[in-house]
Parts: structure tokens; C-alpha cells; sequence
């Protein structure tokens, strides 16, 4: 890396701080941004300061936003009756591109896991519970994920919604598309078995 | 080191990178190993679930490329399905698992500490004593195991009985050794834990006890609670660490006293 001049040297050095990025990759995106225009290189560098400066978490479903509380939270067309509980963005991003889902979210930020340390407080379940007790949600749907720490938090959020005036229920699981049962785990198929519905 | 094969009981599991994972098992002839699960966290069809915490599982480990052993299979053997769906057996299951983490060396066999993890598990997830009794029992017995069992039987100061001895007395932590009513006070700067008789005579009892055997002994439950605080105080401070469990667990217990209902949480 000596061979390159000392402004290469340090663009190349941050960049493989990046997650996923080794040296012979930030290496080649660093002599890609060398060559392309002057204002692309600009536009970049404006997105990851704007990035920095306006991205917040909603102060409702603690989201990714640009405001105070986001889109989702602010928008008329989405049924506000209907929360769904998930662990971080990512798993609220891919509920949303499934389409499946019309309601709002609530984002707890992890998830219960003793041995490393997280519980109850280290999580948005408080702010869960001011929310239903606001009124108007009709449904929480306990969107974490199936692990054993997702299952653990979403049977602890059960049990403090269990005398709210709102239905809880949890996502269903089973054998994902295109999947071969050879593949699947025992209590996965057994949880498919004991779900199974009736065709025609 | 060749391939083997050995049922295993996952401890802890670490992301490393984007998609491995860097387990620790307890196995029983090769005791506590920490492998290397390559693909782990994006490959579901590899190890199909098998790698959940406290997961009782039959694993395959081979030869790495560097100091980690490699897992090359992995299959559920036991699933521990209602466990894995209670937050509070999930708990103590947490709190087991720090405590054989902290307390057992690497690579040195551990036949007995496999069986006891193993039973406590299952027994924890059938049901088939209460768990606050098992997080007693599981604690006793892990102790004895790891070679600092606390001594009841007789006061360390003065010698006499348990039986003997005058209705208020302590455990002295740092050696756990008994302490009678007569000798407190001039017993030094020693931290004492207080502890009744008859909290004394039931860990005596449950620690020469299995666990069929202990699931017939019935605690009342100050009893219990003491038994509980006494070992959730002495175990930690001979490990050199507080479990971070412990502190969840401790969370859950007091809502539950709060909301006012039977604390069952060991």
C-alpha cells in the first residue's frame, strides 16, 4: 500500500473499516472513486454526511427516519390498529417488502438474551406498553424472530400484554418455500405438521 | 486432530463475520471445546437449527486450519422444545450455561459436568421437578463438581454439630465453611451470608440427592428463596464473576413478586 500517495492511503484505510470490506476491496473501491467525476465523488460524500446528520430513530416505532416520527407512523393509508413487533430495521424492512403487512411497527432494538446481558430495560418494551396502553391497536402481532431468543422475548411480550384490551399473536412458521423437508429441523416440521390446513 | 463425533450441549454461540458463528460445546470426553461453524448464520440447510443456545445436540468437529476445531455436521438430538419457548426456563438455562462456561477448563474431559448440564436441561424442559428446586439442585452439584462444595456439617470456628448448633448461623463465602450463632462475632472480617438451619439441612439433603430422588423433596418457600440467594452469592464469588443472567433473572423474580403471583422462577 506504500505505493500509493498518502490521500489514497487514507481513503483506502476507512474504507475497509467498512463491514464486509477487506483491503484488496477497499483498494479497488478507492482507485474507483480516483477515477470517477469530481460530483459523484461530492454526491457521495454529501449522502454519508446527510446520513449522519439527519437519519434519527422515530420517536414512535423507533424506525430509521429523516423527522421526528417516519413515514409509516405519519401515513393515513396504513392501519394503525394493527402493530407489529419486531427486533431491529432490517426485520421491519423485510416485512415490508413482502408487502404482507399494512399496519405500523414498533422496533424494539434487539432482542432478550440473558447471557449477553440484555434484558428488559435494554429494549423499546416500555415504550411498547405506553403505546397499547394509548388505545387504538387492536392487534400486536409478535413479529421476532424464531430463534430461541426471539421466541423467549416474544412469550415475555405476551405475558405483559396478556390483560391489555388488545389480540396478541405471533407470526406463524413452518417450511419455507421451495424448501426440502430433508433440510429442515425437527421442531420446524413438527410446528408444520400441527398447523396444517386443510386444501379446497 | 482427526474427525470425531460426540454429543455435545451448546453453551454460547458468537457471530463472526457476516455469516459464521464461534461455538462453545460441552462435550463429555472432550469437555468444554470451542469450534468454528463456518456458513453458520446464513446456511440454514447446513446445520438445520441445530445450533441454538442449550441446543443438546450430536456434532461432528474435525481439524481447522487454525487453532479452532472446525464443526463439520451438526443434528438436534433433543430440541428441549418447551424450554426454548419460556423466557424463565430459558433464564435459568442462560444462568446454567455462564456457570459451566466460567467453571470448567478447556479440552479436559468432562463426563460428569456433561451428564449434570444434560439432566438439568431435561428435567428443566419435561417438568419433572420445579425449577426453582432444580436451579438448587443443578448449583449444589456443580459446585461439589468444581471442587468448592460448601462445608455445613460443623462450625468452623468452634467444631460443633449443625444439629448442635444454636438456631442463627452463617456461611463464611470466602471458605464456605459454617459458622455457628456462638462464634459470629469474633469471627473477623470474613463476609458471612446468614443462613438458617433449616435452609442448611435442605442443601445437605438435595446435594446427596439426584434428581428423581429431589423431586420428591418439597422446600416451603422461604427455604427455597434462602437456599437460592445463599448459592446465587457463594457460587459467583468462587467463579470470580458475576453471570450476566443473573441479573435478568433476578429482573424476572422481582416483577413477578410485584404483579404478586407464586415466584416459580428458580
Amino acid at each position: 500500500m506504500r505505493c500509493y500517495p498518502p490521500s489514497i492511503r487514507r481513503l483506502i484505510q476507512h474504507l475497509q473499516t467498512l463491514p464486509g470490506i477487506g483491503e484488496k476491496t477497499a483498494e479497488r473501491l478507492a482507485m474507483h472513486l480516483v477515477r470517477v467525476e469530481k460530483k459523484d465523488a461530492e454526491a457521495l460524500a454529501f449522502s454519508i454526511l446527510n446520513v449522519k446528520e439527519k437519519v434519527r430513530l422515530c420517536s414512535r416505532c423507533f424506525g430509521l427516519s429523516d423527522t421526528d416520527v417516519c413515514d409509516i407512523c405519519t401515513s393515513p393509508t396504513r392501519d394503525a390498529g394493527l402493530l407489529c413487533v419486531v427486533e431491529n430495521v432490517s426485520e421491519m424492512i423485510a416485512i415490508e417488502r413482502s408487502g404482507a403487512f399494512h399496519g405500523r411497527y414498533h422496533i424494539l432494538q434487539g432482542v432478550l438474551s440473558p447471557m449477553d446481558g440484555v434484558g428488559p430495560d435494554d429494549l423499546r418494551i416500555h415504550e411498547l406498553l405506553e403505546r397499547v396502553a394509548e388505545g387504538g391497536i387492536r392487534e400486536v402481532i409478535l413479529a421476532t424472530n424464531t430463534h430461541m431468543e426471539g421466541e423467549s422475548t416474544a412469550m415475555y411480550l405476551s405475558e405483559l400484554l396478556e390483560n391489555r384490551p388488545v389480540k396478541v399473536t405471533r407470526i406463524a412458521s413452518g417450511v419455507p418455500l421451495g424448501g426440502d423437508l430433508r433440510y429442515v429441523d425437527q421442531l420446524t416440521l413438527k410446528r408444520a405438521m400441527e398447523t396444517r390446513y386443510a386444501l379446497g | 486432530m482427526p474427525d470425531f463425533s460426540t454429543p455435545a450441549i451448546m453453551l454460547r454461540r458468537i457471530p463472526y463475520g457476516d455469516h459464521a458463528r464461534i461455538l462453545t460445546l460441552l462435550t463429555p470426553d472432550h469437555g468444554k471445546i470451542s469450534v468454528f461453524a463456518r456458513s453458520a448464520r446464513k446456511d440454514c440447510r447446513r446445520f438445520s437449527g441445530a445450533l441454538e443456545p442449550f441446543r443438546i445436540l450430536h456434532a461432528v468437529i474435525g481439524d481447522g486450519r487454525g487453532r479452532l476445531a472446525v464443526l463439520k455436521e451438526a443434528r438436534t438430538s433433543d430440541p428441549l422444545e418447551a424450554l426454548r419457548s419460556d423466557f424463565r426456563s430459558a433464564a435459568l438455562a442462560s444462568y446454567w450455561c455462564e456457570l459451566v462456561l466460567s467453571g470448567t477448563e478447556e479440552g479436559a474431559p468432562q463426563p460428569d459436568g456433561y451428564r449434570l448440564l444434560h439432566g438439568a436441561l431435561t428435567a428443566l424442559d419435561r417438568r419433572h421437578m420445579a425449577p426453582a428446586a432444580l436451579n438448587i439442585l443443578f448449583q449444589l452439584h456443580f459446585a461439589r463438581l468444581s471442587g468448592f462444595f460448601p462445608a455445613l456439617t460443623r462450625c468452623r470456628s468452634c467444631g460443633v454439630a449443625l444439629d448442635a448448633a444454636p438456631d442463627a448461623v452463617a456461611v463464611d463465602i470466602a471458605s464456605g465453611a459454617m459458622v455457628c450463632g456462638r462464634c459470629f462475632s469474633g469471627y473477623g472480617t470474613h463476609p458471612l451470608h446468614s443462613l438458617s438451619k433449616g435452609a442448611m439441612k435442605a442443601l445437605l439433603w438435595l446435594a446427596a440427592a439426584d434428581i428423581q430422588t429431589a423431586g420428591r423433596i418439597r422446600l416451603n418457600p422461604g427455604t427455597r428463596d434462602a437456599c437460592t440467594r445463599f448459592l446465587e452469592a457463594f457460587i459467583p464469588y468462587h467463579l470470580g464473576r458475576r453471570p450476566r443472567s443473573l441479573d435478568f433473572l433476578t429482573h424476572i423474580r422481582s416483577r413477578k413478586k410485584e404483579e404478586g403471583r407464586i415466584c416459580h422462577v428458580g
